[in-house]
Formats: C-alpha cells, structure tokens, sequence
C-alpha cells in the first residue's frame, strides 16, 4: 500500500469519530446496509483514494437551499455519481432524524411511566 | 517566504469550513510531509511507521480546527505544517520515552505527576520557528546547487561551521579504520577540494544573505 493511502486511511478512520466528517456518514451508511469500507468503495465504483477522497470531506447539510449545488461540487471532485452520493447523505441524515426522535419519545415515555407509578404510590 | 495564492485560497477555504477543504488539504500536502517525517525520524519509522502517520494527522488536523495559528503573511503553509508535524512528533517520541521510563521504575517508586515535573512542549508554531525552518530549507537549497552528494553538503557544513577536528571529518567520509597520516592526508585533499567550491561560488557571503 502507498505511502499516500496509508496516510489517508489513517485520517478517514480518526474521522469517523466525528460526526461533521463525511467519513462518519459513510461509517454510519455501511452500518445501516451491512456494508464494510471495501464493499462500500465497489459501490461506488471508484478506488479506495477516492474513496478517502470523500470520506475527508465535510458532510452537507441536507435541509440549506444549495444542497444541491454543493452535492453536484462534492460529486465534480470525487467523480461519484450524485445520485449515489445524494442517497448516502440523506438516509444517513434519515437514520440520525429518526433516532433523535425515537430517543426522545422513549424519554417521554419514561417520563410518563414514573410520573404514573408516582401518582399510583400518592393514591 | 510567504504563502502561495494556492495555499491561501485553501486556508481561507478552511477558515470558512469549506466541504473540501480538509480533502484538499491532504492531497496538496500530505505525501509530502510523510516523506519528510519518514526522513527526519527514520528511527522511529523503522519501529512504528504508525507513529508518522498520527503525527501528521495530529498537524493536520490541529491546524484544521484551528486555522487561525497559521498567518499567511508571515510564511508558507507548508512550511507550517512542516514544523507542526515534527512538532508533534516528537511529542509522540518524548511521550514513549516517558512511558517507558515509568515502566522500568520499582512498583513501590510512586512518581508525582505535577506542574513541576510535567514536560510541556508549546502547541504553537512560533514565527520564529517556522522562519528558521524556511532559511534552513533554502540554505539547503544552496549547498544543493553547488555540491552533487550528501557527503559532500555535509563537509560543506562542517567547513563553513569552522569545524578543525580531523577525526570528525574522517567519520563523514568513513575512514576510521585507515592510518591516523593517511586519514590526515585525505581529509585536507577532500577539505581542499570542497573550499575550492566554496569560494569560487562565493558559498559563505550567499549564505549570509539567506539569514534574516
């Protein structure tokens, strides 16, 4: 492995810790799909640089009006089809909606639940 | 030397938290100073390559979120990350000495970790530091122009540092196993002929001009 690759994998994998990184997003995606990094670059069709190329990259942000833009920028420099790069982000911002709101509403019940156990004591 | 438009664009690029930026930044440069680490520590390479890797993410990635430690006006952004990598690297080195140190104390040794024995190395790269970097970076330069080996840059150096002892010069040139007369011999032959260079390139005065 190149001197170059080895570097960037090192990089790509100190990132998926943070979650403004697109290495997180594609850590997350490859979770949801069962995917590992390598399946995950034959999805994309392109070599485990690019790949890096990408994940070094800073996530967009879904719902700001020049997401389109900046997919159509983040597709130019890496060579991935927008498409597949669209469908990545956005189920990855699904997933993380998604577990927001089922942490709350399970806060919420908890809540609920021993608010109810405390009038049942109080009766 | 200040930054290039180049390197400019980019650090504004990540000062606005630009999408590629960070990407962008480790194709401009981060071969390259792995390759420097890798020659600078070569050591600590043949142990742990990992540990060259972390160095020049813990540089590159400090710098990205803080962009602001960089003054574009004062010098290049390579030369920044240049002095933040081996900055970074030998923390890691001093923190592995550190370690193992520790290991080799008796179990009932109870080292105090406080202010007064913490080694603390600055998390800045100081002007002056990255200055020097850059004049060391072009009086290599020059030494380049005018000598074809690394033999012979380093007599180059040891003649300009006023360095007189005989047996320094026959280590640079290997000939320690040879007779004390025969190494005196070949050392001035050897010295002669880089002074000969030296002077017609008029070495000593370009040099002086390079420091600030």
């Amino acid at each position: 492995m190149s001197t170059k690759l080895k570097l960037l994998e090192t990089a790509v994998a100190r990132l998926e810790q943070d979650p403004d990184s697109m290495a997180s997003v594609l850590k997350k995606y490859g979770e949801s799909e069962n995917l590992s990094a390598a399946e995950l670059v034959s999805y994309f069709d392109c070599s485990e640089e690019t790949y890096c190329k990408l994940a070094l990259c800073r996530v967009l942000n879904v719902e700001a009006a020049d997401f389109p833009k900046k997919l159509n920028t983040l597709s130019e420099y890496t060579g991935i089809s927008a498409a597949l790069l669209n469908e990545v982000i956005k189920k990855v911002h699904l997933i993380a909606q998604f577990s927001r709101v089922s942490g709350k509403r399970f806060s919420v019940a908890a809540r609920d639940k021993k608010n109810e156990a405390g009038d049942d004591r109080q009766e | 030397m200040k930054a290039t438009l180049l390197e400019i664009d980019l650090h504004n690029a990540i000062r606005q938290q630009d999408e590629l930026a960070l990407s962008k930044l480790y194709f401009m440069y981060g071969e390259q100073i792995v390759s420097l680490l890798k020659y600078l520590f070569q050591e600590a390479a043949a142990k742990d390559e990992a540990d060259i890797y972390q160095a020049v993410n813990d540089a590159f990635l400090g710098y990205y979120r803080n962009p602001d430690t960089f003054n574009p006006k004062l010098g290049s952004l390579l030369a920044f990350l240049r002095v933040a990598a081996k900055r970074d690297m030998l923390n890691i080195i001093s923190g592995q000495k550190k370690h193992l140190s520790r290991e080799k104390l008796p179990p009932n040794v109870e080292l105090q970790e406080n202010f007064w024995n913490r080694i603390t190395e600055s998390d800045y790269c100081t002007d002056a530091a990255i200055i020097t970097e850059e004049t060391l970076e072009q009086i290599d330069k020059l030494f380049r122009r005018h000598f074809r080996t690394d033999m012979d840059i380093a007599l180059a150096k040891m003649i300009i540092s006023g360095e007189r002892k005989t047996e320094l010069y026959s280590e640079v040139l290997g000939m320690e196993g040879l007779g004390i007369e025969e190494q005196t011999a070949s050392v001035r032959k050897h010295k002669d002929r880089i002074k000969q260079v030296l002077k017609r390139h008029n070495v000593e005065a370009e040099i002086k001009k390079l420091i600030p």
